[in-house]
């Protein structure tokens, strides 16, 4: 009797639509390859639905998977350990344990005013920073573990002077083959701009806190305690006057970004090295060797630039990024950029 | 005017991006070959900032090496076996599983991008439909696994008669088709439930219930992680028994009715739509290479 519903099924499914064309073969490794647009990949996809042929074809265009070749991960992080209670319960213990190491800590530290020259300590929280207000960076978000924290006293390595960061910035310029040779996938206008790094000792313009749009965001705050040590992560912020702000030392000290815009920058995301920023009419620059090397990207959909201001980035993982623009605007991309939606 | 002296530039960079000048190619030509490429894939009115976009994600390089090939450029063929020569054997060995089929396989196709075949007293090279839109290794792959379906199908077809005789292979008659004793409503359910599948949905039912594909490979289709698959299957399997079951008491049929008629549960249903699919594989479409046996299939 089983066979009544499995005929159904097999002929419902095998039906096929008369007069489909196979796609070619650049056509099906370019799906393999993530490199059609979004209309191609459909159309494609519609034809895969229904060939078996092609299918076939298209599972021996992929390279054969490797142990170390991972799928490809998508999804947001919805941790699934945060299920587990008991995880969950000693996640909080042990936040209130560094917590409070921290305020031991630094309760038998007094703060020592930064002589002329020293780079300056991070605090531990933001409201402290901005209660000093001289000499010292403003950083939001939870500052690292207390472990990481370096004394007052400690005197660091000056900042480069402007004129060796230019140098160091020709030197990587030149060894890239100059700016304008360089050839990007990117299927709207892009102009590579170099970011020449002005290294600031002083204190930040103001507080992050003041700043609209802006987010200091590090790779992953976790590695931070967990050898009792800081490990350097790029740390990003912008002022309020539209510039963007890198720090290298889990925010010490602070470089501002100089891209080749007049554009107020508003929103900033970063994943590890991968840093996406935007401001008005639509500017929006992306680095993927966290600041090092900067490429315009001009957002096209349906025929139509991205000309509004840039009020947000979410960036999913390096694939997927989301803006955020005036006039509710919403513009998406699955190809780190190749291609966009609205 | 300003965008196409625009767009004529950024063709001028990419020239200079390919190398095409080693392999005596010129700037126009190169241009002639993007605006052939683009006049494939765009729209005829498509606006300048399109075709550059398009222009941009092109392999170029490798376009041009292909092209040069195909043209029989000697210096390109050079560079083109120190890359890919091995390569060919390699993706070879991958789809056939087998040593003497993959040599076999790999030999042909290179004959094929050589350009053995002449036609009209021109050299016609495989090499000169690649149009760089994907990696050339990547088309390679591509090329190579249609040619083995290709082969495998023509194979199936020729199998000798007086071979199977000696082997003891007696003909049989064809399969009589199972008596249907089907409601037309379910029938007509069922068909209405499938034809809603989104393409993404269908291409994912039929790789796994057909195909056969493991989720991770199907995950790799598509570009989402492989527990994504997992729990589309198990939805799309229930979404459809539920469905059917839907359309079947609208039109008429009690709850009970519908759920005998369609006789399965959920757990049933995977196992009945992979048996189903299993023999409607690979309706392949006569138009090009890739055709079905003339015992296959309907109409």
């Amino acid at each position: 009797m089983m066979s009544n519903f499995t005929s159904l099924v097999k002929q419902g499914l095998a039906a096929a639509p008369q007069g489909q064309d196979h796609p070619d073969a650049n056509l099906l490794s370019g799906f393999a390859e993530k490199t059609l647009g979004a209309k191609e990949r459909l159309s494609v996809l519609e034809h895969l639905a229904w060939c078996g042929s092609c299918r076939e074809i298209l599972s021996w265009s992929f390279p054969p998977a490797t142990t170390t070749d991972p799928v490809v991960v998508v999804s947001k992080a919805g941790a699934s350990w945060m299920r587990w209670p008991v995880l969950r319960w000693t996640a909080a213990a042990a936040c209130l344990v560094v917590v409070g190491a921290v305020i031991i800590l630094r309760s038998g530290h007094p703060k020592q005013a930064p002589q002329p020259g020293q780079l300056f300590v991070k605090t531990s929280s933001s409201a402290e920073k901005r209660g000093a207000g001289m000499n010292s960076f403003a950083s939001t978000g939870p500052a690292p573990g207390g472990a990481s924290a370096p004394r007052a006293s400690q005197r660091l390595a000056l900042p480069k002077t402007r004129e060796e960061n230019r140098e160091d910035v020709g030197e990587e310029e030149s060894a890239h083959g100059g700016a304008s040779s360089h050839q990007t996938a990117e299927p709207t206008l892009i102009a590579e701009a170099s970011a020449a790094p002005d290294t600031v000792p002083g204190r930040a313009k103001e507080p992050a806190s003041t700043v609209a749009g802006s987010a200091e965001l590090s790779r992953s705050e976790a590695d931070l305690g967990r050898s009792g040590q800081a490990v350097p992560v790029p740390r990003w912020t912008l002022s309020s006057e539209g510039i963007l702000q890198r720090s290298l030392d889990s925010g010490r000290t602070w470089q501002q970004m100089h891209l080749s815009t007049t554009a107020t920058l508003r929103a900033v995301a970063a994943n590890g090295l991968k840093i996406w920023v935007g401001g008005s009419g639509g500017a929006l620059y992306r680095s993927d060797d966290a600041g090092e090397h900067w490429v315009q990207v001009r957002p096209l959909a349906g025929g139509e630039f991205l000309s509004a201001d840039i009020l947000g980035i979410e960036l999913v993982d390096p694939l997927h990024v989301k803006l955020t623009a005036a006039g509710q605007q919403t513009w998406t991309t699955a190809d780190a950029g190749q291609t966009w939606q609205k | 005017m300003a965008l196409n002296t625009g767009l004529d530039q950024f063709v001028v960079e990419l020239y200079g991006t390919s190398r095409g000048q080693e392999f005596g190619l010129s700037c126009q030509q190169f241009a002639g070959m993007l605006q052939e490429i683009a006049g494939k894939y765009l729209p005829s009115q498509a606006a300048p900032p399109e075709i550059h976009g398009f222009y941009a994600n092109l392999r170029v390089q490798e376009l041009v090496l292909a092209r040069a090939c195909a043209a029989g450029h000697e210096k390109a063929w050079e560079i083109f076996m120190g890359r890919y020569r091995q390569k060919l054997y390699e993706i070879a060995g991958y789809v056939t599983k087998d040593a003497s089929a993959a040599r076999e396989l790999a030999d042909s196709t290179y004959a094929d991008l050589f350009g053995m075949t002449a036609r009209e007293g021109e050299r016609v090279s495989k090499l000169a439909s690649y149009t760089g839109r994907g990696s050339l290794e990547g088309w390679l792959r591509t090329v190579i696994a249609q040619e083995h379906v290709n082969r495998y199908r023509r194979q199936r077809r020729l199998v000798s008669l007086e071979e199977e005789t000696e082997d003891g292979v007696q003909f049989a008659t064809a399969e009589p088709e199972p008596v249907s004793n089907v409601d037309p409503r379910v029938e007509a359910a069922t068909d209405e439930a499938l034809a809603g599948l989104a393409p993404e949905d269908r291409f994912i039912l039929a790789s796994y219930f057909l195909d056969d594909r493991t989720l991770a490979e199907i995950a790799r289709s598509l570009d989402v992680h492989e527990s994504t698959i997992s729990r589309r299957v198990g939805k799309l399997t229930k979404s459809l028994r539920k469905q059917v079951l839907a359309t079947l008491v609208k039109r008429g049929l009690s709850r009970r009715q519908a759920t005998e008629a369609v006789e399965v549960d959920v757990r049933d249903l995977r196992l009945h739509v992979r048996d189903s699919l299993q023999d409607g594989a690979s309706q392949a479409f006569p138009k090009k290479k890739v055709e079905a046996p003339a015992s296959e299939g309907s109409d």
